[in-house]
Formats: C-alpha cells, structure tokens, sequence
C-alpha cells in the first residue's frame, strides 16, 4: 500500500507538487494519469525518499520513506524510465544484483532471478550481456529487477513508453498477475489508453495535486463524460501533454 | 690472537640485531649470512664504500696438531654495481711479495671497474700483510739511506744485523707466511662470504699466489688473469735481467727519438760512465731534502743508482725523465736523480716478513750454481742474491717440497697479459708460466710496464669480457698496441718532442 | 550491512572487469611507461656514459703533440666535422715554446657549457687535462728532486656512502615517480566509468531507489577502483623489474633494482594511496556534470598528485612537502631502493593524511549523492 498524504515540493522556482494526496491499495492497479510536467516523476521520485518533500509524508505499508527510507525501499519495486541497465551484466547477473542489494544472501538471490528469468520467459537471453538487446528484451529486464526482491510495491514509471505490442502484452500480464496476487501497483503514465485498460483506481493529477481519484468508470460518471479521455480532459481543462 | 672472533655466534647475532634496526643499512648484494659479518669501510684512495670482514685462521697449516693460535685475516668486498652473478665473484691479488691487497684497493677497483659491473670485487690482505697481521720492520729513513756508502761497509753484515733485530721484533715462525701457506686463508674467505665460484685477478707476485691457489683450489675456480707474470720455475733473481732489458730498450727508444737523441746524442754512453765512475769510488755530495729541502749529504753509490734506475723505469711518467737525470748526475747535478730515488718510496708498506718467507722458503732453496751465474750477468740480480744469502740462513726455514717449481698444469681458462717494457716481470715470464696450461691465452702490450691493467684503457675491458665469457677464444690483443711511453723530458720542465714511434702511431690513429 | 557492500563491490568489480577499454588503457599505463622509461632511460645513458671514443675537434695538432697524444690514451680524440661533437681544443701556438721554459701554455676548451648533452663530455677532457697537468707538474719536481708530493699539503680522502643502489638519484626519482603515479592513472577511466558513467547511463538512480546508503556504495566504488589501482601496481612494478633490469646502469656505477621486498613495500604503502586516488577521482567525477567534463576536472586535479611527485623526484621538495602524501610515499620507496633508513616520522604522518583524506572525499562523495542536485542533474 503506498499513501501519499499532502505532499509539497518546490524545485527551483517551480512549485512541483501542491498538496498532492492520494493512496494505492494492495491488489489494486492504480494509474498516475497527468500531463507532461504534472509532476509524475517528482512524486515518484519523493515515494522512494530521492527528493525529500518540503511538507507533507509518503508512506509504503505504513512506513514513512522520509524516516526509515532503507526499510520502505524493501517493500518498494522500481520500474525505472529510463531502464538503467548495466550493458556489460547479464540479466542474470543483474537481477542477482539487485535481489542482493534487497537484502538476500546470495544463493536465495539466485534463486530469486532464476525464478523471475522463468516467468517472465528470458530464458535464452538470461546469460547474454544486455548490450545489444532490443527495446523489449531491455524492458523485460527492469521489469523483472523491479520484481526480483518480490516488494509488496510495485512502482513503474511511463512503463509503456517506446514499447512495441508484444512487449506491452507481457508487461500487461505481468501487472494483472500481480494484482491477483495482491500487490500494490502503481504507474505514472501520460498514455490514456493504458490507464484505462489496466487501472482499477486512476488519479489524475496537474500542476502537483490530485484533481480526481476512482475507477475509470467513476471518473466518468462524475465528470459526465462517456470515456476517460473525455473526462480527463473535462478535468484537467486542456489536452495539452496527453497521448491517446 | 689480539683478533676477536666476528664469526662466534654471540656477536653474530648482535650483528643481526643491529642489521634489523638499520633497515638494510648495509648493502643488499651479500646474502643475509654474508652481511652479517661485514662492516662498511673505505681504502685509500677510492670512495666507494666497501664492507670489510675478518676471519680467524689457524697461524700452523700443517695438520700435526699443534695449535699455535689462529691470525685474523682481514677482507674486503666491493660490492658489485648490479649484481647479476651474486654466487661469483673476483679475487684480487696483490703484488708484493707482501703488498696489502686493501691498500690498492683503489688500483683494482680501476683495473677491475668493468667487471666489478656486475661481480663482487673481493681483496684479501694476505696472511702477514695488511690488516692480516703487517709483519713489518723499522726502515731507514730518508737522511741515513742517502748517506749511507753501501760500497765501503760490509753489506752482508748490515743486513744480517738489521734482520736479527728484525726477527727480535717481529717473534714470529714466518714457515706459516709462505705462498702455500696464504693459500688456505683465500679460500676459508671464499667459504665464509658464501661464492661458489671465483674469477682470480693476480698482479705481479699476486700472479703467482693466484696459480698456488689454483693448484690448491681448481674446483673453485672459473677463470685467472694473470698480469705481470711470475712464473714457477723462475727466481725473482730473474728481475734483475729483466731490468737491465728495460732499461735497455729505454735507451733504445731515446735513440730512436729525434727531440731525445738530439738533446742528449750521448745518452748511454753517459750512463756507462757514470756507472763505471761509481764503481771506483763513490761520490759524497749534498743535495735538498725531496721534502724538508734541509741541506743533506748523499752519497751516489752503484747501488744507489742502479736502484733509482730500476724504480724509475717502473712507470711511463718516470721512464721519461730518466735520460735528464742520468745526464745531470754526470754533470754533477743530482737533483733528477733525487726525484727518480723517490719512486723507491712505494716500497715501504711492504710486509718484509711475507717478502722473507716467500724468497727464502720458495726461491732461495732452489738456486743451482747454473742458475746463480746466469742472474749474475746483472748487477741488481748480484746485488739481491747476495742479500738473499744473508737473510735466510737467519730464519732457518724448511724449503718448500722441490715440486713447487713445477709449472701449473690446469684446464682453467687463463688469461696472461706482460708489458713489453716491464722492467720485473717480462714476457718471458708469462711463456714459462703458460706451457701446461692448455686453455692461456698471452697478451702483450708493447709499450706497457708492469702491470698492463693499470696502464691500458683496454685492458679493463679485455679482463672484464674474459671473465664474462670464461675463454681466452675470442679476445682480441689489438687495442693494447695503444701508445703508452711518454716523450723524454728534454729539460726540467718538460716535453718538448713525442718519441719518433709514438708520433707515427699518432698518425695511424687519426 | 558488509554483504550488502560486498554485493556492490562484487558487482563494481564484475562489470569494471569487463570494461576492456578503461582496463586495457589502465594496463597500457602500467606496461607502457617502464618500458618507454626503459627506452628513454638506454638514450640517456648512452649520453651520459663516457666509456667510449670521443671525437673532438683538436685545432693546432702539431703546437703539443705530446698533449694531444696523452688525450688520445684516454680515448679522446680529434675528429672531422661529421664525428665529432660541438667541443673545440685550441692549442696556442707558443704551446711548445711555453711549456719549456716552464711557463702555463694555453689550451682553450671551446663549448657551450649550457647544452646537456656535451656536459658530460666537457667534464671529461677538462679530467683529461687536469690529469695531465699534474703529471707534468709531478714531473717538474722530480726533475728538480722535490717530492711531489708536497704539492699536495692535504690528502682528501673521500669515504662515499652511497652504495650502488643509492647513487641512481634522478633515475630512481622517475622510476618511482612512474610507479606511484600508476595508482592515479591506472584506474582513471574506471573511476570516471563507475560514477560520471553510471550516472549518464541512468543506473544511478535506480541504485539510490534501493535500500541502501550512499556511503556504501561510495566505499564499494571506492574500494572496487582500488582493486584495479593496486592491479595496476603490481603490474608496473613487475614490468618495471624486468624492464629497468634490462637497463645497463652499471655502466654509470649505480643500480636499480627493484626486489621482492621492495615491491611488497610499495605495495603496503601504495594501499592508501589507492584508496586516496579512488576516493579522490569520485568525488571529482560526481561533481562534474557529465562524462565528458568528468574526464577534464579528472585529468586537471591528477596535476596535483603529478606535482608532488615531481618536486619528489627532483628533490626540490621544500621541507613541509616532504610530510604530504604522495610525497612522503614516494620518498620512502626511494630510500627503500636507496636501502637507506626510511623517512619513518614523514611516512607515518603522510599514510594518516592519506586515509583522512580517503575519509573526507569519500564523505563528500556521498554527501554529493544525497543532493538532488548532483544526483538528477537539476
């Protein structure tokens, strides 16, 4: 569960995040839908205590990030954009990495993204070096190193971005999976069809505050339009910084 | 012995201890055994740091049992520049018989500088000599030496008398001090600084300890140079021939010197005259003090002369103004001369107790009448001989076994290297030398004296690449044809002329 | 906590190793520079040593041709233009005429005294002729029956302790200046990879989402371009051993060698140093803004340790200098090869600065990485 209670952050003259407040519970997908410079990557980047807030708390599982940051950070699983790969590891290697920094010993490490390189199908690029793979192969493996430490949280920023169709399938699948099994799922995207496919709960949000939060069809109930996008817009006032 | 023990284990380890504290204060190239009886020291003359050691060995080397004591022999390494044979090492010899090794260190670090390049340089102070217990005698000095009329007392009897109280002084049994005897210590050296093998570098006398040693030792030994060769078979009395040769071609080359000739066309025969004027009767006279230049009185003898000549003629420089000094003498002016007598000073560290042992242990026993009436042709082979008579019976000693004499018969490679001009040992000594020894090769240097190392540029080079190679194969005498006499001096400030051949060969070099 | 920095390291170390390129430019330093040393060093030597013929121009042969023929004893001799160097013997006319009524005949030595290259040669025929000059003025006495002597009131007698690993002066400052430097260079591109690098390549701050402290992983970075520093040293100390070997520097009359203990030495003090060099070339990295500019602040501040090895190796260090890191290291290596006592007191405080200063740039580094600023780049 990840909760964001009245968050302000102002980054050089800009006021990025203006009382922003709004929760994720677990066994829900919830979409962080906003313009460009809404203040997505400001908020998720305050969620894993990389930006410390002026005012106001995040929390993961009811851990505040801004005191016990290393303890909340095990609960949280970044999908981060861009990919932040090391070329010369390979996914296997990688995943290990990123298991152990989490705190597992080294076999259960092993373990761990052997199980992942499974499920998410990498078995024949798990021992190649990650230079020279494909959009798809890369995305693959940050989505499993966000996944590897198994957190109850699972943070992806803008993860469709630049994706081709069979690679949003997998990560589409993935997410549903682990929302069957109870994990809290958050993305920022500014993509509306996404939010709107995969989303239990959306929460819009502009110039760094929520300016609504329910399910797709609540949001169009109560702005009264008959499809997200419309009401998106009907919310925000513009369709500036948005893609279908 | 007076010699404390550097090797018994207490001071060993002090040494040790000491050694740690410093931080490898002392030089690296010795192994950790070896340093540990080692200290710095410094010879005369050179700069370079060397580590100097003493062992005790025992004073008897027969095996009968009885312990007469033991004799610190003292030694020196310098140490090698980039020690790339540390198992190896150089021994040098010296001269003598009875010169201190340590005390021309600074002449063997120059004729020995290529090879020290990469071998230890080791200088053993022969039992006797040196720092190995100097067996050593008052001399005369300056004042009561010129005055002395070697023709009108009986000479025999002076020595003899200066012996005895000589023997008195020194209470010491000199059969221990012989070449067979010193034989043992150079190796015990060897043993104890840890070399497997020895390259031997003999000077003179040291030419023929350095074949002792072989003979002794040919297990630890890889090559021998031998510079100024004294062989077996021959007598030192053989030196005085040897002179009269070189002073000889001395005369030779004066003649063959147009800036020489002309100045004194008379040269020889002058000196004829001279010696001839001596023989009937002395001349007193009075010349300055060399250094205190006090008033004092000379008396020129024969001897006197022909002394100043043999000495004279050891080196080039002095060489050279040996005509000057013979015709200012016959004109009654004895200064030059005084200055040739100086270079007689060189003799006087000489240990006098290895000297006696050596002559009258390993030469004087042998001499035949043939032999006697053939080194009688000079006057200084006379003049020695008769000395010779009279010291050893003081001594009584037992003369070496009569296979002393024998060549040495060896495989080692051996290099031999003579001066053409050496007015000690000649040419002809290294000759006899070489005949049983099947790997020798003899270079001759023809306008060297005695010792061809210290004179040559090249010599050092050919010692150092025979040493490398271990065979007399490949080297090449060319470059000791290089000149090396000096232009007479024509009056008493100098050379006005090179000699005739000198100035030809000038021209071949350029 | 310590697996978690030995997973960091394991994974620094992991993939520095399999950057080929900035390990490869690391050991192209290490085997490089003795070898280029080792060139340099044989041509040096060649001008330096005089063992061998030197060509002069002698003008008025004929004036002393005694003098002339003593030079050419020593190997000195008169060339035509093409042989021989820039060095010019002129003999007076009256040479002859002077020299035999005991009068100073005069020999002008002709050279510029300020090119390095003939110093050496200078120096010699100037040893030539005083060499000749005494054994003419020796002779003189003798012929006027005064000991010579007396020209000589007092004997100075020079007892040198240097040893002939002690007497290599300038040549053991560069080879030690070349080895300490190693721990600067080696790891260079490494250093600048693993922080201005990863922080381009965005994995910076996916690392910082985790649950660690930038502390460890500064110190992992830290230690893993250690590791290759250190690899550097052992390799340029290897090479070094066998390249400067192959020098002939007995030919001047001193050694190097660099042993088995020495290297160990180096090895013990060049620990800190490594991790000083690290720690030093991460923050500087981090502050950059971007890889590129990385490489230049990099490559600017390793004038520093430059510097204080150079006035090392040409012992113009004033004495404060000597107490500084790099500089005391280094002087010690250089009393170690000189097998004289070590600079204990210096070497001791210069290891503490060392660390401290390890300890204060690896703060600042991770100080840095809990700045949003340097962390995004904002």
């Amino acid at each position: 569960m990840i909760k964001v209670t009245d968050l302000y952050k102002k980054i050089g003259e800009v006021q990025a995040l203006n009382g922003l407040s709004f929760q994720a519970e677990n066994g829900t997908i919830t979409g962080l839908l906003g313009p460009n410079g809404a203040g997505k990557t400001t908020c998720l980047r305050t969620l894993f205590g990389l930006l410390k807030a002026d005012r106001g708390q995040a929390e993961i599982d009811g851990l505040d990030i801004a005191r016990q940051p290393l303890q909340a950070r095990k609960q949280l699983g970044l999908f981060p954009d861009p990919f932040g790969l090391y070329e010369r590891l390979t996914p296997r290697e990688y995943l290990e990495f990123f298991a152990g920094i989490n705190g597992m010993a080294t076999a259960d490490a092993r373990q761990a993204a052997a199980k992942v390189l499974q499920v998410l199908q990498m078995d024949d690029i798990a021992d190649r070096r990650c230079q020279g793979f494909s959009q798809g192969q890369r995305m693959k493996v940050a989505l499993a190193q966000s996944i590897v430490h198994q957190p109850t949280n699972i943070v992806l920023d803008e993860p469709t971005r630049g994706l081709d169709v069979m690679s949003t399938r997998v990560l589409r699948e993935l997410l549903l999976r682990l929302k069957q099994q109870g994990h809290c799922v958050l993305f920022s995207s500014h993509v509306m069809q996404e939010v709107a496919a995969l989303c239990d709960q959306v929460v819009v949000m502009a110039k760094g505050r929520v300016l609504a939060q329910g399910t797709p069809a609540e949001l169009c109930a109560s702005t009264g339009k008959n499809n997200l996008e419309e009401a998106f817009i009907a919310l925000i006032g513009t369709d500036e910084g948005i893609a279908a | 012995m007076r010699y404390s023990s550097s090797l018994s284990r207490l001071s060993k380890l002090s040494t040790m201890a000491a050694l740690l504290l410093s931080a490898s204060a002392i030089a690296e190239p010795l192994s950790g055994a070896r340093s540990a009886m080692l200290e710095p020291c410094h010879a005369k003359g050179l700069s370079d740091r060397m580590l100097c050691g003493r062992i005790n060995q025992p004073v008897s080397t027969d095996n009968d049992g009885s312990d007469q004591g033991s004799i610190g022999i003292h030694f020196a390494v310098l140490p090698a520049i980039k020690p790339v044979y540390p198992n190896e090492a150089v021994l040098a010899f010296a001269g003598g018989p009875g010169q201190s090794a340590f005390d021309v260190a600074a002449s063997f670090a120059h004729s020995l500088r290529y090879a020290r390049e990469t071998r230890d340089i080791v200088l053993v102070d022969q039992r006797g000599t040196g720092r190995s217990g100097l067996l050593q005698c008052d001399a005369m000095d300056l004042v009561t030496q010129f005055a002395l009329d070697e023709s009108s007392i009986d000479m025999s009897e002076l020595i003899r008398s200066e012996m005895k109280a000589c023997q008195q002084q020194l209470q010491v049994d000199l059969q221990h001090y012989t070449t067979q005897a010193a034989a043992s210590d150079f190796e015990a050296v060897r043993l104890a600084l840890g070399y497997q093998k020895l390259h031997l570098y003999g000077g003179s006398y040291g030419t023929r300890m350095a074949q002792e040693y072989m003979r002794q030792y040919p297990q630890a030994v890889l090559s021998a140079t031998l510079d100024g060769v004294v062989a077996f078979q021959q007598s030192f009395a053989a030196m005085g021939l040897a002179s009269d040769a070189s002073l000889a071609a001395l005369y030779r080359d004066c003649e063959a010197s147009p800036a020489c000739s002309k100045t004194f066309p008379e040269a020889s025969q002058q000196l004829q005259q001279l010696i001839t004027q001596l023989e009937q009767a002395p001349i007193h006279t009075v010349v300055r003090h060399p250094r205190t230049f006090e008033r004092i009185e000379l008396t020129l003898t024969r001897s006197k002369l022909q002394q100043a000549l043999r000495f004279g003629l050891y080196s080039n420089s002095t060489r050279a103004l040996i005509p000057l000094a013979v015709e200012k003498a016959s004109q009654g002016d004895y200064s030059a001369l005084v200055g040739l007598m100086l270079a007689q000073d060189m003799v006087t560290d000489l240990s006098i107790g290895v000297n006696t042992a050596v002559v009258c242990v390993e030469d004087w026993p042998f001499w035949t009448e043939e032999n006697r009436a053939y080194y009688s042709d000079s006057y200084l082979g006379r003049e020695w001989m008769a000395a010779v008579d009279s010291i050893c019976p003081i001594w009584q000693l037992t003369p070496a076994a009569a296979d002393f004499l024998q060549p040495l018969s060896t495989e080692i490679p051996v290099l031999l290297l003579s001066g053409a001009l050496d007015p000690v040992t000649p040419p002809e000594g290294a000759e006899l030398a070489m005949t049983r020894m099947r790997h020798a090769k003899h270079l001759i240097a023809p306008e060297a004296t005695h010792i061809v190392a210290s004179q040559s540029r090249c010599a050092p080079k050919l010692i150092s690449q025979f040493i490398a190679e271990q065979s007399v194969e490949a080297l090449d005498g060319s470059c000791l044809e290089q000149p090396l006499r000096q232009s007479f001096l024509t009056n008493a400030n100098g050379i006005a002329m090179p000699t005739a051949p000198a100035s030809i060969q000038h021209q071949n070099q350029e | 906590m310590i697996a978690l920095i030995r997973t960091l390291l394991r994974k620094e170390l992991l993939d520095a190793s399999r950057d080929k390129r900035s390990v490869m430019a690391g050991l192209y330093y290490a085997i490089g520079t003795p070898v280029l040393m080792c060139l340099l060093f044989a041509v040096l030597l060649q001008q330096l040593s005089s063992n061998d013929e030197l060509y002069i121009r002698i003008d008025n042969v004929d004036a002393g041709p005694a003098l002339v023929q003593y030079l050419a004893n020593r190997d000195i001799l008169h060339g035509d233009e093409s042989k021989a160097r820039a060095i010019r013997l002129s003999l007076a006319d009256n040479f002859e005429q002077q020299m035999q009524q005991g009068r100073p005949a005069t020999v002008i030595l002709d050279a510029d005294h300020s090119d390095d290259r003939l110093l050496s040669s200078i120096r010699r025929i100037e040893r030539a002729l005083g060499h000749y000059n005494s054994e003419v003025a020796q002779l003189r006495l003798m012929a006027r029956g005064i000991d010579p002597a007396l020209m000589q009131p007092v004997d100075v007698q020079i007892h040198d302790q240097a040893t002939p690993d002690s007497r290599g002066g300038m040549f053991l400052g560069i080879a030690t200046l070349t080895i300490i430097l190693t721990l600067f260079y080696a790891a260079m591109n490494l250093a600048i990879d693993t922080s201005a690098g990863e922080r381009e390549r965005n994995s910076l701050t996916l690392l910082l989402s985790q649950p660690l402290l930038s502390w460890q992983l500064v110190v992992a970075k830290v230690l893993a371009i250690t590791s290759f520093s250190m690899l550097g040293l052992v390799v340029i100390l290897v090479v070094s051993k066998f390249a400067y070997g192959l020098v002939p520097w007995e030919q001047l009359g001193f050694t190097i060698r660099l042993n088995a203990d020495f290297m160990l030495f180096t090895l013990l003090i060049g620990m800190p140093l490594a991790l000083l060099s690290a720690s030093l070339q991460v923050l500087v990295s981090f502050m950059a803004k971007s890889f590129k500019e990385a490489q230049t602040y990099v490559t600017m501040v390793l004038f520093i340790p430059l510097t204080l090895s150079m006035v090392t190796t040409y012992n113009i260090a004033s004495d404060y200098v000597q107490w500084l890191p790099i500089a005391a290291q280094q002087q010690a290596m250089i009393e170690y090869l000189k097998g004289s006592a070590l600079p204990l007191p210096q070497l001791l405080v210069s290891t503490l600065l060392t660390l401290l200063l390890f300890v204060l740039f690896s703060y600042g580094s991770s100080r840095l990485l809990k700045s949003e600023k340097v962390v995004f780049g904002l």
